[in-house]
């Protein structure tokens, strides 16, 4: 029992075997209240959290709350790849459109296709829909931006405003501690200084 | 344990590997193509790019090496669009083509020319490239055919037109799609002399043709996407 509770502990992110022997021995031996409470939102979370039929965030409803907020702009898309980029550009708080997640990145290698993401899906919700503006904001990786291509060449004919994320300097950064290619990257995205 | 220092090279696919690690294909100069495995690396602020030269330290006797560090050694080259496609299908085509661990120095230099010429290049040029480089490839690997001479011995005339036969080479014929001078132009690597879009079809074509034997019944998944882009 307790060598499988650790066992189970080593599979999230970052926890090695040793990480995980502390938090099992933690919660038996001090904290048995906060384990069973885990236990509980775990069971619950597992069970009850699907993807938002609109926009394919997570949620525990059938659609989620920011695609049934009706204060959201519904002509800005924003495409990005998890549900976790969702969050950090919530907390953002500058964007008040509608988003698509993804659920990962095109990587043809690796036979990850455009049907796997959902993006026949999100084909059908542009052509359908009121948006003017598509934002993508997959990861400045090779296959963030392969699927960024992707999905731009998908809205050919269409009459869309698509735009990019810019990458470039961290703010509060200095160049001497960007990489080359950071560096590269900021100066092909340069834009008017006003 | 087997240690080489420095190694210049060129990284073809990144994968996630476990929890915090990546699988990466590289192609060395002197040690051809190679999978390591590099811990902790995902997430990490130094991020190993494709398309730009890079000196590589590794070790390990197995097929899977262990990376120890790299360093930048070429100027970034970033690809976007259409072009990162294009260098997709190229680093797909040399994994499939190349032995683990057999050394082909002289496709290292290749592949470093050709991706600079891409970065360059306008999108006829950039396609031109590709199937300079794919004729290239397959010499190196000894599937070359001879296109200096037709199927009989004849000298390739630049006015005439051929048929491709498989393992055989070219074949003089009235309705012959290839053009004498295109196969010319494909023998001598003239990059500065672009085809015609018809003739860059018929050339992909023949390549393509060339190529299937070698890449066996899996498709290229790079070529798939591409296909499925509108033009
Ligand atoms: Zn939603």
């Amino acid at each position: 029992m307790i060598k499988n509770l650790i066992k189970s502990f080593t599979k999230l992110p970052g926890v090695g075997n040793k990480t995980a022997q502390r938090f099992a021995y933690h919660l038996l031996e001090r904290n048995r209240e906060a384990g069973m409470e885990l236990a509980k939102s775990l069971e619950l979370a597992m069970t009850h959290v699907k993807n938002c039929k609109d926009c394919q965030t997570l949620t525990e409803n059938d659609i989620c709350s920011i695609c049934a907020d009706p204060d959201r702009d519904n002509s800005i898309l924003c495409i990005v790849e998890t549900p976790n980029d969702l969050n950090l550009i919530e907390e953002s708080g500058i964007f008040k459109g509608k988003y698509f997640v993804l659920g990962g990145y095109l990587s043809p290698i690796d036979g990850i296709t455009p049907e796997d993401l959902g993006l026949d899906i999100l084909e059908s919700k542009i052509k359908e829909s009121e948006i003017i503006e598509i934002i993508l904001a997959t990861n400045a990786t090779i296959e963030g931006e392969v699927t960024a291509h992707f999905i731009k060449n998908m809205t050919k004919g269409l009459n869309l405003n698509v735009t990019r994320i810019a990458h470039g300097i961290p703010i509060g950064g200095e160049l001497e501690y960007a990489d080359s290619n950071t560096i590269a990257h900021a100066l092909s995205d340069r834009k008017n200084y006003s | 344990m087997i240690k080489i220092d420095l190694e210049p090279s060129y990284i073809l696919h990144i994968r996630p590997y476990r929890e915090s690690s990546q699988l990466i294909d590289v192609l060395t100069r002197n040690h051809g193509l190679l999978r390591m495995v590099s811990r902790g690396s995902r997430g990490s602020k130094s991020k190993i790019q494709y398309f730009q030269k890079i000196l590589i330290s590794y070790s390990g006797k197995s097929e899977l090496k262990k990376l120890i560090k790299f360093e930048m050694d070429d100027y970034p080259r970033i690809f976007l669009g259409e072009k990162l496609m294009l260098g997709i299908y190229l680093n797909e085509l040399i994994t499939r083509l190349l032995l683990h661990e057999d050394p082909h120095p002289e496709i290292f230099k290749i592949y470093g020319e050709c991706i600079q010429n891409l970065f360059n290049a306008d999108h006829s040029k950039s396609l031109w490239i590709l199937r300079i480089f794919e004729h290239q490839l397959l010499n190196f690997l000894g599937y070359g055919i001879e296109c200096r001479e037709d199927i009989n011995g004849t000298v390739i005339d630049n006015n005439a037109q051929y048929d491709f036969i498989d393992q055989e080479g070219f074949h003089k014929s009235s309705k012959g799609k290839i053009s004498g001078k295109l196969i010319q132009a494909l023998s001598v690597q003239d990059i500065e002399m672009v085809p015609s879009d018809v003739e860059l079809k018929i050339c992909r074509n023949l390549n393509r043709e060339r190529l299937a034997p070698y890449i066996g019944d899996k498709p290229l998944q790079s070529r798939k996407l591409f296909e499925g882009l509108k033009k």
